[in-house]
Order: C-alpha cells, then structure tokens, then sequence
C-alpha cells in the first residue's frame, strides 16, 4: 500500500496506475514510455526505501448498519451456521474492528478483514440474483459491502445507507485500502431516515 | 452541435481511450474494445487520438445531423448509407473521412465480419469529463451518456470538445460543395489494421505453470473458439480442457488483473478480461494476450478461433512499438495531406 501511495505522490513518468490486492501490487505502464527492465529497477529501489518508512496513521470510518430483518436476510443462518443468537453475531462484528484490505471488484467494493472467527462462513451455496446497494455481507473471514445492487455470493447481515461510490466525489470512494472500519448498529427507522436524507456518510 | 440518435442499434456507447489512475477504488480502464480503430477514426478528422466517439456493436446506430460535419466510422465492416434531406441514399465506406450534409442521416447497418464499428466526429463526442475519461461505464452506470447505452431521442453533444486538445490541424472547414455528401480519398491504411488471423500472442503469467505440462501444450497446440457469452467485460472462449489449478486454487486470494489477462476457473475454460474488467480477479492467472492483439480481441464474434503463441515481453513491445510508429506515420501523413 506504501508503495500505491508512494507512486501517486511521486509518480514514475510512464506508470499510468497502481492499485494493491491483498498480497500483491499491481503497476501499469505504457511500455512506449517506459523500458519494463527499467521500471522494474526503480520499483525495487522505491521498496527498498519505504521498508525503512513508518506508515501513518490509519483513519477510521465508523458505518451505521441496519442488521437482520429483509436488509440482511442471512443473519439467522449466520448465527446458526455458529450456533449463536442472531443478537450476539450483531455484538461481535459491531466490536470488531475491521480494515480495509483492498477496494476491487467493483468500484468503491471494500474487502475488509477482521471478521471475528466464531463468525467465518462459506459463501452461500447459490448466489442472490440481486443484492440491494449497501448490503453488508460476509464470507469466509472477510466482510464486504455491495456499492451498487448486483447478484452475489456472501452472506447478507445487515445494510448501510452511506454511499460506497459516487463518481463526483473527491475521493469516488467512501473507503480507502488501509483505513479502519466499524460497524454501527441503528434500527430500521435511523436507516430509512439516514437513506431519506442521504446523511449517513461515515464519520472519521 | 448535437448528433440525433434514431434508432441505437444494438449496443452503442460513447467511448474514449479509457480512465487510468482509479484502480485503488475498484474502477477499471473501460473505453473502446477497438481501441486501434477509434484511434484511426479520430485521426481520420483531425481529432486527437484520445478523443470520445460512439462504439458500436453488431447492429449500428441510425443518426441524424442537423447541422453538417466530418465524420469517419473505422472498425468491423459495417454497411453504411447516408440519407441526405431529399431522400437521396449514398453507399459510403468505412474507414474513410467523410462529409455528412446538414440534415442526413447516416445508416450504420449491421457488421459482417468484426463486431465493433467507432463513429468519430470532428471536435469529438463532447460529454462530460468523469473520473479522467468520458467513457460509458454500463455496469456502475457513470461517464459518457448518462452513463447509458443510447436510446433513440438521445441528442448528443459533439463537435466542440473544450477541455479536449484537438490535433494541430486547423479546424477542418467543410467541402466547397458542402450540401452533397463526400467521400475523402484520405483513409486509413489497410497497413494499420490488424490481420484477421486469430494468433493471439500470450505472455506468461504469474500462475502459468500451475498448469500441468500436457495442459500448457494443449494450450498452444491447439484453437479455442469464442463463445456467444462474450462481452465487453471479457472474451470467453472454448476449447481444449486446461487442467491441474484445482489443488492450488484453494490458497488463492484476489490478485490484480488487467486487460487481457487470461483467467482459468475450474471450468478449465479461459477468459480473456476485456476493458470493462473487474480490477481484481481470484483465478489463476495463465497468462496476459500482448497489447498488440487487444484490438483484434474487441473485434472477436462468436465462433471466431483464436491460436495462442507464447511470446516474449521484448517481443510484444517491440510489435507494440512498430505500429505505433505506423500510426505516427499516418498522423503526419494526413497532416500532410492537409487536413482541411
């Protein structure tokens, strides 16, 4: 991530993106511009330099989340799947502290990471045709939330008004790889009020 | 100055070289499949290479032009007419400028090999500007028009692309007779274009040799053939079974991916990801089809077979080179032409 934030803020002429996967940087050149041998040797002096850098901060986001009901009609397989009250899978992914380990998929879809382990489960065995935007979802120890409503494989527990993608936005993404993330449970009537007035941006 | 879409064909979207810079957010390149051909089109009428055009798909668009302009339509061999205001119907070519008479329409028929024909209009396609393209991205509904396919009754702004740097070409002035429709000797070169042969060159990627080693000679050895489930997200294609990813797939998190990379899912069937790709994809990753042979991909229909040929990463950029040292040539050469 160090490396992404270190080609943006001092870019090598002929990089014409970078993003980080979980594991992996990913850097995109025009190879009319730049030799890839080239960039390769100044791409492993940069690493080299920011082994030695201490990272910032990381900001944290907090995420209002309507939990169960027809916004995350998989929370009472969850707690099954557990063998725990739906209530208590609430308790503990709202006291998780979750990061952010990668924004890809689709524009503004966060992985994060920090799923409490009680709680791991498989995807669904047959994916939803259509998930609502916002849906708060989890498989495996990850937690995801859908941008925009599209078919999916996770598990739905809940659902969020803020918006994870706005193009005219500056950044078009409410999260970022790096930041730290929690979930705040509201109740049915805070959620329809929150996506009335569309005031439900997470707070830093 | 606006173009008038009567009817949109089957898929037209407005579409330029693609947004970069936004990976971290999830927010692939996109842009035009051909993007060879909508560089062509737009060199073709005195545009910059990157500006937006129209990319069509098997069946084109009808449009209308109230006002008269410099068109070119480069890409798949579509059937084009231009109706003028009488009535009158004239057979035009692609790949060449053209002038379209105040109130014609121009007809873009249906593709009869290829898929994708680009529309360029002088001054380019003049939608706004989104996360650093104009491109459409359907799937998250921004960039181009409303972030749409277009529907008829759609009127598009074009013809003076501000924030767009034009090529130092003088604005192109209309023909002396400016009421009839001309077909300009200037085209592109058939030089230019890519050879229909289906070799499509492939450098090994990160999980190449998960592959068992009868599988990597099946690769090359023999033909894939597109499938009809193809999009602009990527290339299906089917062939012989590509084998031994299943135990090491199980470990595998999501890795980053680009234009065409090559992806084998358990299927063992591949998938070459296209412009509207996701940033991110969690199957093994064989390989990654050289830049050179993108624009023949965005032209693959259904049934089309594809040969793949392992090269070497000096190779294909020194393929990537040549051509656009070819383009360069045809830039000047129009220049020279005047381009008036």
């Amino acid at each position: 991530m160090a490396i992404v934030e270190r080609l943006t803020s001092d870019p090598i002429a002929g990089v014409i993106d970078a993003a980080a996967a979980f594991d992996s940087v990913g850097v995109f050149f025009d190879p009319t511009r730049i030799e890839s041998d080239r960039l390769i040797s100044l791409l492993k002096h940069r690493l080299a330099d920011i082994e030695s850098l201490p990272s910032p901060p990381p900001r944290i986001v907090e995420i209002p989340v309507c939990y169960g009901g027809d916004h995350g009609p998989d929370l009472d397989a969850v707690a099954q799947h557990a063998g725990i009250a739906a209530a208590e899978v609430v308790r503990l992914h709202a006291a998780a502290v979750h990061r952010v380990a990668m924004v890809g998929f689709a524009p503004g879809f966060p992985y994060l990471t920090g799923l409490p382990e009680q709680l791991a489960i498989p995807r669904r065995r047959s994916p939803r045709t259509t998930v609502a935007a916002g849906t708060v979802a989890i498989a495996g120890l990850q937690t995801g939330i859908y941008p925009r409503a599209s078919p999916g494989g996770w598990n739905c527990i809940g659902r969020t008004a803020c918006l994870l993608f706005d193009p005219f936005r500056e950044p078009p993404t409410l999260l970022q790889a790096g930041d730290m993330v929690r979930m705040v449970p509201i109740d049915r009537a805070a959620f329809e009020a929150q996506s009335a007035t569309g005031v439900a941006m997470g707070g830093r | 100055m606006t173009l008038h879409v009567v009817t949109p064909g089957a898929l037209t979207t407005v579409q330029d070289l693609g947004r970069q810079g936004f990976r971290r957010h999830g927010i692939g390149p996109g842009g035009a499949m051909d993007s060879l051909s909508l560089r062509i089109a737009n060199l073709l009428v005195g545009n910059s290479h990157d500006a937006a055009g129209l990319e069509f798909t098997f069946l084109g668009p009808t449009l209308r032009f109230p006002h008269g302009c410099w068109v070119a339509v480069a890409g798949a061999a579509f059937e084009l007419t231009v109706t003028d205001g009488d009535g009158q119907r004239t057979s035009v070519p692609v790949g060449h400028l053209l002038w379209i008479p105040a109130n014609a329409t121009l007809t873009c028929g249906a593709a009869t090999a290829g898929c994708r024909g680009y529309l360029a209009v002088a001054g380019g396609i003049a939608v706004p500007m989104v996360l650093g393209g104009r491109g459409t991205d359907i799937r998250s509904g921004f960039g181009g028009w409303h972030g749409r396919p277009l529907r008829a009754g759609d009127a598009i702004p074009c013809g003076r692309s501000t924030s767009q740097t034009l090529a130092e070409a003088s604005p192109m002035t209309p023909p002396p007779d400016r009421g009839r429709v001309k077909v300009d000797p200037r085209s592109a070169s058939r030089k230019l274009l890519p050879r229909p042969t289906g070799l499509i060159r492939l450098i090994p990627g990160p999980e190449y040799d998960w592959l068992s080693a009868s599988s990597l000679q099946r690769l090359v050895r023999q033909a894939f053939t597109v499938t009809p489930d193809s999009d602009r997200m990527g290339c299906r294609i089917a062939g012989p079974t590509l084998a031994g990813i299943e135990e090491r797939m199980a470990g595998m998190v999501s890795q980053p991916v680009s234009s065409g990379t090559v992806q084998v899912p358990p299927s063992g069937q591949p998938i070459i990801l296209l412009a509207d790709h996701p940033t991110t994809g969690g199957y093994p990753r064989i390989g990654h089809v050289a830049s050179i042979d993108l624009p023949a991909l965005g032209q693959a229909r259904p049934g089309d077979t594809l040969q793949f040929q392992i090269t070497a990463i000096p190779e294909a950029h020194a393929l990537l080179f040549e051509r656009e040292s070819a383009l360069e040539r045809f830039r000047h050469g129009l220049l020279r032409g005047g381009l008036r």
